[in-house]
């Protein structure tokens, strides 16, 4: 499938009130045609604050000094807020905080934005059934959202974000409290969506697997930026988390046939590697 | 410290959902609870931390039942680190927030800040002591939900995923942190969706499914059982699923 998405970032800065640091420094990329950007990067790397830029937040809602330009497709999320925000969704860290907080019950809460849009009521229900299906929320449609687990506030939050369709969407480690299928359900639904994606992780083997880019953060800077593979393989620094699947083919000595010195990042690329090992 | 379970029965008002736990045994050393979303992790956990109580069934630690226990006495022998760190925080800076307990159970002053320029060092936190908890990124809050369990030094601790949100160096570091404590004799249990992590490092597990104990024992015995792993909704560690689809032996589990 082709993406059309367009990405420009021109010497993006953001300093937060009384930091001492800029949380973003001089942030600069363009991009066309990705589907899904993965943001990597440990503790205060300006992941989050990329994900504030990015959803239209800040300076917005959140209080900080932004310089440069930056496009997502034709708008620009500071200029362009009320045409942009109806075209993201935007998944926080903390997911229980974005709850409504005053629905009754799961299926209340998955329907508010549809409501919110004017959707007819049979579509409403129709598209409740299929997301919490979709999220495992069946059995708890008729709960109050207070009464779920962390990990399922979370598949709660995901599932009223796409329930609207959004054409962006914005994720920052939504995946932290999820347990592992519930995790391996949500990047393969990632995969199949056709919106234009960007999610911060430490879940680096699902990022192998279904993301076309990939970029590095550390200190506010954008370090590297490239596929998974041209990442994972460049950037060999022991702070940063490998796939399991390079750590693995590493370990023995497993490189791809096609430069012979480097290692796979996903589960395709491991085989080939593997394959490649046991016949020379 | 021995924590011991038996014939606990336990549900919310107003809910079908009940956890279930008939034996269970927390022995000095790290064990991990495992399990899916919702199957009652949480629930037990505040139920072992005497945060919930039940009518069924009891709670013992060395013999003595948990809800006889006064609660300066039960702070000081469990500490507790909460899924969402914000339902734990209510003072104006981290210094005073790893400082609260310590004041609370009367230790000695020089002793509190010994102890928390120590705790606040281990947990990479001793840039941050003058900063109010709630502007700490995630990651921090949760290390600061790390070192308020840490200060008292409590013989039991409990931890409700302690490494949501926290990047690989952190994550290392709380794992070095939990296997010191194990290692000194304490009985550290912490929830967990991470199963590589569980496996390289954990020994014991518990795991939970629909309210109920389906295992509890060593973490590799749990791992040998691939039919009970599927049937607690769980997946093996990474690295052996990559080498069974590969077809070749995975790696024996060292714990």
């Amino acid at each position: 499938m082709a993406f059309n998405s367009k990405i420009v970032f021109s010497h993006v800065s953001v300093s937060y009130p009384a930091a001492s640091q800029p949380a973003l420094k001089d942030f600069s990329i363009r991009l066309t045609n990705k589907h899904i950007i993965g943001i990597i990067g440990n503790s205060r790397a300006g992941k989050t604050t990329l994900c504030h830029l990015l959803a239209g937040t800040l300076p917005k809602m959140v209080d900080g000094e932004v310089s440069g330009h930056y496009q997502i497709n034709q708008w620009s999320p500071q200029q362009d807020w009320g045409v942009y925000n109806h075209q993201t969704g935007v998944v926080l860290q903390d997911a229980s905080s974005q709850l409504t907080s005053f629905t009754e019950t799961v299926a209340d809460e998955l329907a508010f934005n549809l409501i919110n849009r004017g959707i007819q009521s049979q579509q409403i229900k129709k598209k409740v059934r299929r997301v919490a299906q979709l999220f495992g929320l069946t059995n708890q449609l008729t709960l109050s959202p207070a009464a779920l687990s962390g990990g399922q506030k979370q598949r709660l939050a995901i599932a009223s974000v796409i329930v609207t369709d959004p054409a962006i969407l914005i994720m920052d480690d939504p995946t932290s409290q999820m347990d592992p299928r519930g995790r391996q359900i949500f990047f393969h639904w990632l995969q199949q969506t056709t919106a234009l994606v960007f999610i911060t992780s430490y879940e680096v083997d699902a990022l192998a697997e279904v993301a076309d880019e990939l970029w590095l953060m550390d200190k506010g800077q954008l370090v590297d930026h490239g596929t998974p593979f041209a990442v994972f393989n460049r950037f060999t620094s022991p702070r940063i988390k490998h796939p399991v699947c390079w750590q693995l083919a590493k370990k023995m000595g497993w490189v791809l046939p096609t430069d012979g010195q480097s290692y796979p990042v996903n589960y395709q690329q491991l085989e080939e590697a593997f394959h490649a090992a046991q016949d020379s | 410290m021995q924590l011991k379970i038996h014939n606990l029965r336990f549900s919310y008002p107003q809910q079908q959902f009940t956890v279930k736990a008939d034996h269970l045994d927390l022995q000095p050393g790290l064990t991990a609870m495992i399990g899916e979303n919702g199957a009652g992790k949480s629930t037990l956990f505040k139920l072992l931390g005497g945060l919930v109580t039940t009518h069924q069934g009891k709670i013992t630690v060395d013999q003595q039942p948990l809800k006889d226990f006064l609660k300066t006495e039960r702070a000081r022998k469990i500490g507790l680190a909460f899924q969402d760190p914000d339902d734990q925080f209510f003072n104006s800076s981290v210094k005073k927030e790893v400082e609260w307990e310590l004041r609370q159970l009367k230790v000695p002053a020089k002793k509190q800040s010994e102890t928390v320029t120590a705790v606040l060092k281990e947990t990479n936190l001793s840039q941050q002591a003058q900063q109010n908890p709630y502007d700490l990124s995630l990651s921090d809050r949760k290390l600061l939900s790390i070192a308020t369990v840490l200060a008292p030094n409590p013989q039991i601790a409990l931890f409700d995923e302690p490494m949501i949100a926290l990047d690989w160096p952190s994550q290392q570091l709380v794992s070095h942190i939990f296997t010191k404590l194990a290692k000194r004799g304490h009985t550290i249990l912490v929830i967990s969706h991470n199963l590589d992590w569980v496996a390289q490092n954990v020994p014991q597990v518990i795991v939970m499914g629909r309210g109920k104990v389906i295992f509890a024992g060593k973490t590799r015995d749990f791992l040998h059982q691939p039919t009970l792993v599927k049937k607690s909704n769980l997946l093996l560690p990474k690295v052996t699923r990559l080498t069974m689809a590969l077809g070749i032996n995975p790696p024996q589990y060292r714990l």
